[in-house]
């Protein structure tokens, strides 16, 4: 349904996108996972039409984005960009006019996205009322009016409550069971996985890596996590874990206090694992056994965790 | 781009503040104005009540004829005095406004004796009429005595003529021009009626207030800008000369809104007359509004902040305003201000309005309207230019 070829994009010397591509079948839910300036915002700006990219291309079926196209496409920006002294009603009529609905359509849209967004009785009241979960089901609502094929949701759960957050995750899943396309960005790991069927993760501007959930998790070398928390930094304890039989690899975050090993089969290791740290006086303060998900694959191919 | 227009409109009437100082103080500020300084318009009370003490020379018939007739009049009443000391007395016990001090037989040196106006420092403006009126008299009888004096060589010159009862005559005769009271009191007028105080302050406020509407515009933009739904107008399948184009319609919609409102209560409260063609008004009004909101489109393009905005909507404005003769009329000001004034597009509104109230035909009016609506188009495209490189 669209493809994302090599697309590129500098600001001045800064290479901020370095030939993204990625493509989507109709009825998919693409996730792109990564932490905050990773590039997904650029990204999903250049295939808006509101940043201009350097190189690659954009393409519609076999067609390239045109403007007219922006019709099909529905944006969910990260920022709440609605008009705050205008009720939520009158937002998503005027958003909905924007995107070419009639008077007519888009006052009988509006009261089945109010319902969709579940703010039917609170549809006459300004945004400005809202609380921030609030403001962003209408973020969402305004881009749904126009009943587009495409979704594209840039980090449409940022700063707010875990209620809201789950009242649009659940709004969204079933937007895309109902047949819509869509693109998601976050940098909440558990988002993308809940909702995506592809995910490709990007750091520094390129996807470093992109398939299913299960096909990321299958490359990760020593599938689960034991993180360590330590009271004090111990280097000597650490040389000494890595060293250990059946530890694969092991990164070290946090000013040397916090340690992801990574290994393939946790219960035979565990028991080397606690005779090291007895014998090296590591002071262990947490101790956390992690089952393979896509936080691990970006700490195993980065080094850094995704709210780094 | 009606949408976002119609949205923009939308949006300032929600906004009670917004709505109160844009629409309630051009009211409040004319009706102050408009009373308080309505003497200034008003054909009879162009000079305020003046008591002027006078000595002179009771012997001298041009003397007394300056005293008795000349000078007096409904809002000036001459009071005699002995000599000089008694009129500064009068002076300092505020009897008398101005005091003039005529020379012994000053009708006869009229051309080179000093007069002597005594002036109290806080009536500097009653002084100068006073004076003004002095000059005029002298001018006006030196004139007739050199015409008496150039007819008397001529008849002496053609023979045959009696010189003297000729020339008494015709000095009789224009003794009379020489009492005329013209020029003496200077009245506010603009072709052949004046306007009043309340009807200069209305035309001045609105043109004032509509010019908020510049900085008003570019504000929405930058607002838009801050709050990213500019971002989300720029994602929808609009291009971005629609954009910028909904966004001047609105600055210019809303601009009329307020312009007829204020226009019907200054009618309806004050009894403000804009002049027998309302057509022509509403023409000047949206010529007007078309250029302000031009204005307000480059403003967005070349400003970034918002608060650079506000200030220029808080200094700039006024500046215009007060160079545009919304405060006080150009003409009050001086030749190399009035020059600066006479480029601002507000002063060509105002001056339109004031002609319109006074009574203009459409063609003294097409170069002004003209200049508006090039204003607003050269600006509206600067501003997208502009805009569109940001």
């Amino acid at each position: 349904m669209i493809e994302v070829k090599e697309l590129k994009k500098s600001y001045g010397q800064k290479e901020v996108v370095k030939d993204v591509s990625f493509k989507l079948e109709k009825g998919e839910a693409f996730g792109l996972l990564g932490p905050n300036g990773a590039g997904k915002s650029t990204t999903i700006a250049m295939i808006c039409g509101l940043v201009p990219y350097d190189g690659g291309g954009i393409l519609w079926g076999d067609q390239p984005m045109s403007p007219s196209m922006k019709r099909r496409v529905g944006i969910v920006p990260q920022e709440i960009a609605l008009y705050q002294t205008m009720s939520a009603r009158e937002n998503l009529l005027f958003w909905g006019r924007m995107y070419g609905l009639s008077r007519k359509e888009a006052k009988k849209r509006a009261d089945e996205v109010l319902a969709i967004v579940g703010l039917t009785e609170r549809g006459k009241e300004a945004v400005e009322t809202f609380s921030g979960g609030m403001k962003r089901r209408v973020n969402i609502g305004a881009a749904l009016m126009h009943n587009p094929e495409l979704l594209i949701m840039d980090e449409p759960t940022v700063g707010i409550d875990p209620q809201s957050r789950n009242h649009i995750l659940e709004t969204v899943k079933k937007l895309n069971h109902a047949g819509m396309t869509m693109i998601y960005t976050s940098h909440y790991m558990e988002e993308v996985e809940f909702l995506c069927d592809r995910v490709g993760i990007m750091d520094h501007g390129e996807v470093i890596a992109s398939g299913t959930h299960k096909e990321l998790c299958r490359r990760l070398v020593g599938g689960t996590v034991i993180r360590l928390e330590l009271e004090e930094a111990n280097e000597a304890g650490v040389k000494a874990l890595e060293q250990l039989s059946g530890v694969d690899q092991v990164t070290v975050q946090e000013e040397q206090k916090v340690y992801d090993c990574f290994v393939t089969s946790p219960h035979e290791v565990m028991s080397g694992m606690m005779e090291t740290v007895v014998e090296y006086g590591i002071k262990v303060s947490s101790m956390e056994v992690q089952e393979p998900n896509l936080e691990a694959v970006f700490l195993q191919l980065t080094g850094r965790t995704l709210r780094d | 781009m009606f949408t976002i227009a119609m949205k923009d409109v939308w949006l300032r009437l929600k906004d009670k503040r917004g709505l109160v100082s844009m629409l309630l103080m051009p009211i409040l500020l004319t009706a102050i104005l408009g009373s308080a300084l309505s003497g200034n318009f008003s054909e009879s009370a162009s000079m305020p009540d003046t008591t002027v003490g006078v000595t002179f020379d009771e012997d001298d018939s041009l003397s007394k004829q300056w005293v008795e007739e000349t000078m007096p009049g409904d809002e000036v009443s001459v009071v005699t005095f002995a000599d000089r000391e008694k009129v500064e007395k009068a002076l300092e016990k505020q009897e008398v406004d101005v005091g003039v001090l005529l020379p012994d037989m000053w009708g006869q040196k009229m051309a080179t004796a000093d007069v002597t106006v005594l002036t109290d420092p806080d009536k500097t403006m009653q002084a100068s009429i006073v004076e003004a009126v002095l000059h005029a008299y002298i001018d006006r009888v030196n004139a007739v005595g050199t015409t008496a004096e150039q007819f008397a060589e001529e008849l002496s010159a053609v023979g045959g003529v009696e010189v003297t009862p000729e020339t008494e005559n015709l000095v009789s005769d224009m003794s009379v021009l020489a009492q005329s009271n013209e020029g003496r009191v200077a009245t506010a007028t603009d072709g052949g009626t004046s306007v009043t105080g309340m009807q200069y302050y209305a035309a001045a406020m609105g043109v004032m207030f509509l010019l908020f509407n510049a900085t008003i515009g570019a504000r929405s933009i930058l607002e838009e800008r801050h709050s990213e739904t500019l971002a989300r107008l720029a994602m929808t399948p609009h291009r971005s000369f629609h954009i910028i184009g909904g966004k001047f319609i609105g600055t210019l919609l809303f601009s009329l809104v307020q312009f007829g409102l204020f226009l019907a209560a200054t009618h309806l409260m004050f009894q403000v007359s804009w002049g027998t063609n309302l057509l022509q008004v509403f023409a000047i009004g949206f010529t007007y509004a078309f250029a302000v909101s031009g204005i307000a489109m480059m403003l967005a393009g070349i400003v970034k902040e918002e608060k650079t905005v506000d200030s220029i909507g808080g200094i700039g404005v006024q500046i215009l305003a007060l160079l545009g003769g919304s405060m006080i009329p150009v003409a009050a000001f001086p030749d190399a201000i009035q020059i600066i004034s006479n480029a601002i597009p507000n002063n060509w509104a105002l001056d339109q309005f004031v002609h319109v109230m006074t009574g203009a035909a459409w063609s003294d009016l097409i170069l002004s309207m003209t200049a508006l609506v090039m204003v607003g188009l050269g600006t509206l495209i600067l501003g997208w230019v502009r805009l569109q490189v940001r």
